[in-house]
């Protein structure tokens, strides 16, 4: 069977699946804005500052805040089918819009993490492995272990302290040059400069994570017998590793990245608040601050699509990865 | 979505196929592809033993491990004796402000913006993390292990809805819903607590499900349901105690995660208000990191020694439970 | 002795030591050019390690402190990384007994033979395909042009190994190792494999070392024969005296616990022998053989109701896009005090028999009588006292057996389940059956993992006696036992037959064990009964070409000529 047929099959398969799944976190999403504390009317009461219980009460029937819940239920998905997830009046625009605005700033941020992140955690899960129980091994094996234990948000503080206080590299926070007119390739090292904190603050679990995994996903392979069959065929240690061995590692990898993408969605939030990066974080961080459970709980099923995407890229590596997924039993 | 088999390398990457580790069995082959006959007495030699004290004896041999366990005893001992040590509202001002460490001998670690004593706000943080990090990882195993085990045992349409609550709570991103549920519940000590456990019973109930269906078939499993056992016998009696090595690993590691995450919070202004923690000390030192970074620099270092203890046991427990890489470790 | 220019390899010496232990001492053996020459051995005696050796593939944590490997006048353990490589697949070559998991899962096995012939013949991408494809001609995989580009997960097991010999013998090597490459295979299929592994060493005048547990192989395809045991050669003599009365006791041993379809032996007749190994007061093993004295058996009560009628009984699993009826309309009937023995190969329904029967999956038609009631539908309550009359013994002694329980524990726990609350009573009863069983009292505080294979078989037994059943659902019980114990464990379980009045169902692969212990045989295929038949009349008029071919297979296939080789 083709890659592309095996690609393909898969790729139907993750979005039937997917299917339930949205709908369970939309219903889950929706009654957890029935939870949250006061309704859209005692929110737009409060930033307008003032209500009566008349108003209050003209304003619920307006949004039909009075109707049954499964009524609101029913408004509530027929709106996501508009593709709509409510107003903001705090910030004055339709919280869809908002949060394609700062989209990008954090799908940025996330991409160069997970970039660093793969990079350097294969790299060095492929030195442990390759060192494994020697001196190397161990020394990264803890190193990782460090990097694991570490908070994003703390590190991003004291790389703030080192590189923008005390050395005065690199800009402690946003996401650009205010007022600058770069253009070209000075943008871009622009924009650079001011990602390598976050982005390297959000990374550094990640690369611990990954490093651990590729580890263990290569000693685990080349304990297997194909390996062995590899080397009484003559070939020398490195092309075993990288034809045989690694190509077998990278489909566990490969689960485990996309795995990670809704907890690095949840890592970004922190980090952006401590650099001021326009994000989806700090979006969410505002709205908690301001008690704005529309955009909030927009954040979550947004950031969780997004994860639903992200599984299926995952889906569909595997499939062009491993033979034996997709394949019709 | 994501396969299964997936998860049980997220909390175990190494699985308990067993194999006697050098230290105590020198004399065996250690190859694992040897699967003759001639292998087998080998490979299958060392199944823990179930009293659990070669374990035992493999963890503490550990350097690591041992490590981890010292340190974190200490910060037991700490969060004990914090009342005692330092009695007192740890957020009360007692000194001057802005006391660098070793300036003033009765503030060791000096004082923050407000005069509060940092070493007494460690103390007590340690509290707080600790409480969040063993009731998250009690209630979360305790949800999680119901779950998977039930979904993993019996299968069907009992795991086919299982799974699919599962996967709605997987695929939520963790940290996000964390602070969407604790700005909904308002943050207190518990309610951070619940909802880390919350977020984290999935990842227990996704591993437990794994071994119980891997274990469900295995033959001695099969042999208590010819002898007519009933299913709370065999769930509790043959496949739980064989389940439980992985899951033992990942509680040590869900500590050190739901301290990380109530640290977050309270860094982020969502920690119960009343309690000083290590998350809002450094939350409330940021702002003056160019001029006091040590008020985020020495609540940090908590942070990572704790956490670090926690993953180093649960590093030794996994060696030490699972032994089937140690050997190239050791 | 052959000159010396035809001699192909020469191991003297050789010691494999993994930190204090040495798993193989001093081995000495030849092989020359275009002969086979068989080692043989049980678990533990060091037979794979060997040929690991001489391929330089032992494990990192293992060495060979002293030894020589002469291959064509060169010492192998003299040379470098490097030169080892270019004999590796090129010089020699090496095939292995799990063909499932020796072949990469995620490359085509076009890919994976080219790639040896890429490296050592510096063929072009497409020349290498030419001669990928040929290959697969020669190693008769049908189709070769199309399934080259198949992935390994594609084949059943006995075309990956055929890929597996494809790779081997790419390059022409002077020297094939086999080892164990059938064990895993079905009897038909093992054939097939020698067969064709013997074919190729003559068209391509190879030496063949085959390692193998197992006598019938050794005794139908080498000429020469080394016995290893515990890591030393007993041994080396031509195959043609194997089975002579003048060999060492092991051998002669090893030679009589093997049950040979063509020996015709009945457990009513004959006992098995019973190799004993006493390591004596200056460190030698002394290898004795016991055979035990035949005893009398009651007859098999033909009159009686049977105790177990089993009519039309279908069972269909179902996942959630198919449907595998593993099992189709069985009807089989066993009289008190009878074996009724099944055989079949992988995937005949055999094992889904025995589940359906022992009320472990449900069937989806037809019906069970057990002791003259219907059990078919039995609730889990009215299915309780059923379920202790009706036991079963399995495969895997490794699998079989909790690990984390002591022995006490798992013979314990039936009893507290079935109701005996008497801890005196529970602890006679299992006193009992460790004694049914010839087991020590001894071992009942300690675990699974302390016991061998063996002796872990004999503790399945106890669990399945310690209930007093009357009928006995033996599923595979002596396939994963090395021949010694698997004669051990024959005898036991007569014996019991004969003490506790059991009736079995006696389910195995191999053809010789069944004819041995059955009073009656089925033979299973594609989830149905298509024989059945008396003891004797089975093997010697089958009706189906089926079991024809299942006795050709067990029984040695064309024999080889062996004229050739002397």
């Amino acid at each position: 069977m083709s890659a592309l047929l095996r690609i393909l099959r898969t790729l139907r398969r993750t979005l039937l699946q997917a299917v339930p799944t949205i709908l369970g976190i939309i219903i889950l999403n929706f009654f957890l804005l029935q939870l949250a504390p006061g309704d859209a009317a005692d929110v737009m009461a409060g930033e307008a500052g003032s209500a009566t219980v008349e108003t209050m009460q003209a304003l619920r029937e307006r949004f039909g805040l009075d109707n049954p819940v499964l009524v609101q239920l029913a408004n509530y998905l027929g709106n996501l089918a508009q593709f709509s997830l409510g107003f903001s009046p705090r910030y004055g625009m339709p919280v869809t819009e908002l949060i394609g605005q700062r989209l990008p700033g954090t799908l940025t941020l996330m991409a160069m993490a997970l970039a660093i992140a793969i990079l350097i955690g294969l790299t060095l899960g492929s030195l442990m492995a390759a060192f494994s129980g020697r001196l190397p091994d161990r020394l990264l094996s803890i190193l990782a272990l460090l990097f694991y234990s570490v908070p994003g948000f703390w590190i991003g503080l004291m790389l703030i302290v080192l590189f923008s206080v005390t050395l005065g590299w690199l800009p402690s926070g946003g996401a650009g040059t205010i007022g600058s007119s770069y253009t070209g390739f000075a943008a871009i090292v622009d924009k650079a400069r001011y990602m390598v904190l976050p982005a390297t603050s959000l990374a550094l679990f990640y690369v611990a994570i990954y490093a651990r995994l590729t580890r263990a996903a290569m000693l685990e392979v080349k304990n297997q017998d194909f390996v062995r069959t590899a080397y009484a065929k003559g070939l020398s240690p490195v092309v075993v590793t990288v034809k045989h061995v690694l190509r077998n590692a990278l489909i566990p990898i490969t689960t485990m990245a996309g795995m990670h993408v809704g907890g690095m969605l949840g890592g970004a939030v922190v980090v952006e608040t401590v650099y001021s990066w326009p994000g989806l974080g700090r979006l969410a961080f505002e709205a908690v601050m301001g008690r704005d459970y529309t955009v909030l709980l927009g954040i979550l099923l947004l950031s969780s699509i997004l994860v639903i995407l992200a599984n299926t890229v995952v889906d569909l590596a595997q499939a062009w990865l491993d033979p034996r997924i997709g394949e019709q039993k | 979505m994501t396969t299964e088999t997936a998860v049980t390398h997220a909390a175990t990457p190494i699985q308990s196929r067993a194999s006697a580790t050098q230290a105590e069995k020198p004399d065996t082959p250690q190859w694992h592809n040897i699967k003759a006959p001639d292998a087998r007495t080998t490979r299958t030699a060392s199944v823990s033993v179930p009293a659990g004290r070669r374990e035992l004896a493999a963890f503490l041999r550990n350097p690591n491990a041992l490590f981890g366990l010292v340190f974190l005893s200490l910060m037991v001992l700490v969060a004990l004796i914090a009342p005692i040590a330092f009695p007192g509202d740890p957020l009360g001002m007692v000194g001057k402000p802005f006391l660098w460490p070793g300036q003033d001998a009765a503030f060791p670690l000096g004082t923050d913006s407000m005069g509060r004593n940092v070493l007494a706000g460690l103390f007590h943080g340690a509290r707080i993390s600790l409480f969040v990090g063993l009731t998250a990882t009690a209630l979360g195993l305790g949800v999680g292990i119901t779950v998977g085990s039930l979904a993993g045992y019996f299968g069907g349409w009992v795991d086919d809805v299982l799974v699919r609550i599962i996967e709605i709570f997987q695929t939520l991103p963790n940290f996000v819903l964390l602070v969407v549920l604790v700005a909904i519940a308002q943050p207190s000590a518990t309610t951070v607590s619940v909802a880390i456990a919350i977020v984290s019973w999935p990842m227990v109930a996704r591993l437990t499900r794994a071994e119980f269906r891997a274990i469900r078939e295995k033959d001695y499993v099969v042999a208590a349901r010819s002898l007519g056992f009933r299913h709370p016998r065999i769930i509790f009696k043959e496949i739980l105690p064989n389940a439980l090595p992985p899951l033992i690993v990942t509680a040590s590691v869900m500590v050190a995660t739901a301290i990380l995450m109530e640290s977050a919070l309270s860094f982020m202004g969502l920690g119960d208000p009343n309690v000083v923690s290590w998350g809002s000390m450094i939350g409330n030192g940021r702002e003056l990191i160019r001029t006091a970074w040590y008020l985020t620099f020495l609540p940090g270092l908590a942070i990572v020694f704790t956490v670090l203890a926690l993953n180093l046991i649960g590093d030794g427990l996994n060696d030490a439970l699972n032994p089937r890489f140690s050997e190239e470790r050791s | 002795m052959s000159p010396a220019s035809s001699r192909l390899l020469e191991v003297e010496n050789l010691t494999v030591r993994f930190g204090s232990a040495d798993p193989v001492r001093h081995l000495s053996f030849s092989v020359d050019r275009g002969e086979t020459v068989a080692v043989v051995g049980e678990s533990g005696s060091g037979k794979s390690l060997s040929a690991l050796a001489l391929m330089r593939l032992l494990p990192r944590n293992a060495e060979v402190p002293n030894g020589r490997i002469t291959f064509e006048g060169t010492d192998l353990l003299k040379l470098s990384d490097r030169d080892i490589r270019k004999v590796r697949g090129r010089e020699i070559a090496m095939i292995f007994q799990e063909p499932m998991t020796s072949l990469n899962p995620v490359a085509t096995i076009g890919n994976q033979i080219a790639e040896v012939l890429r490296l050592h013949e510096k063929l072009s991408r497409k020349e290498a395909r030419a001669r990928a494809i040929e290959l697969l001609n020669l190693v008769k995989i049908p189709d070769a042009e199309k399934r080259v580009d198949d992935f390994p997960h594609q084949l059943s097991g006995g075309q990956r190994q055929r890929v597996m010999i494809a790779i081997a013998v790419a390059c022409k090597p002077k020297l094939l190792i086999a080892d164990e490459p059938t064990t895993a295979l079905d009897a038909t299929i093992q054939a097939q494999i020698l067969e064709l592994l013997d074919e190729l060493r003559r068209k391509l005048s190879m030496g063949l070392l085959l390692i193998t547990h197992d006598l019938g192989v050794v005794s139908r395809w080498s000429d020469r024969v080394v016995v290893m045991y515990h890591g030393d050669k007993l041994e080396e003599l031509p195959t043609s005296e194997l089975f002579s009365p003048d060999r060492h006791p092991y051998t002669r041993g090893l030679a009589q616990a093997s049950i040979r379809l063509e020996d015709g032996v009945h457990y009513t007749s004959r006992t098995l022998s019973e190799i004993r190994v006493v390591r004596d007061a200056d460190g030698q093993n002394d290898y004795q053989i016991r055979q035990p004295v035949p005893r009398d058996l009651p007859p098999v009560a033909n009159d009686d109701e049977p105790i177990l009628q089993v009519d039309g009984l279908s069972v269909t699993y179902r996942t959630r896009n198919r449907e595998n009826r593993a099992l189709d309309k069985a009807t089989l009937t066993l009289a008190k005090g009878e074996t009724l023995g099944i055989v079949g190969e992988s995937g005949s329904g055999k094992s889904t028999l025995s589940k359906a029967i022992m009320r472990l999956v449900n069937a989806e038609s037809g019906s069970i009588r057990f002791q003259g009631q219907d059990i078919t539908s039995l609730g889990p309550n009215q299915l309780q006292p059923v379920r202790r009359d009706l036991q079963m013994i399995f495969q895997d002694p490794f699998g079989s057996l909790n690990p984390r329980k002591s022995i006490r524990d798992i013979l314990e726990a039936p009893l507290i389940v079935h109701g005996v609350r008497d801890a005196a009573e529970r602890r006679q009863r299992i006193a009992q059956t460790f004694d049914h069983v010839r087991l020590p009292l001894s071992a009942a505080e300690r675990y699974p993992h302390e016991f061998s294979g063996g002796q872990r078989q004999r503790i399945g037994i106890a669990r399945a006696l310690i209930l007093k059943p009357s009928l006995v659902i033996c599923d595979e019980p002596v396939s994963a036992l090395d021949v010694s114990i698997q004669a051990q464990i024959l005898n036991l379980l007569v014996d019991l037959k004969r003490d506790l009045g059991l009736s079995y169902l006696f389910i195995s692969h191999d053809l010789a064990v069944v004819q041995y212990i059955s009073d009656r045989v089925i033979v299973m295929k594609d989830s149905r009964i298509i024989e059945e038949s008396d003891h004797k009349t089975i093997w010697r008029q089958p009706k189906t070409d089926y079991t024809r071919a299942l006795i050709a297979a067990a029984a040695g296939g064309e024999t080889r000529n062996r004229a050739l080789a002397s």
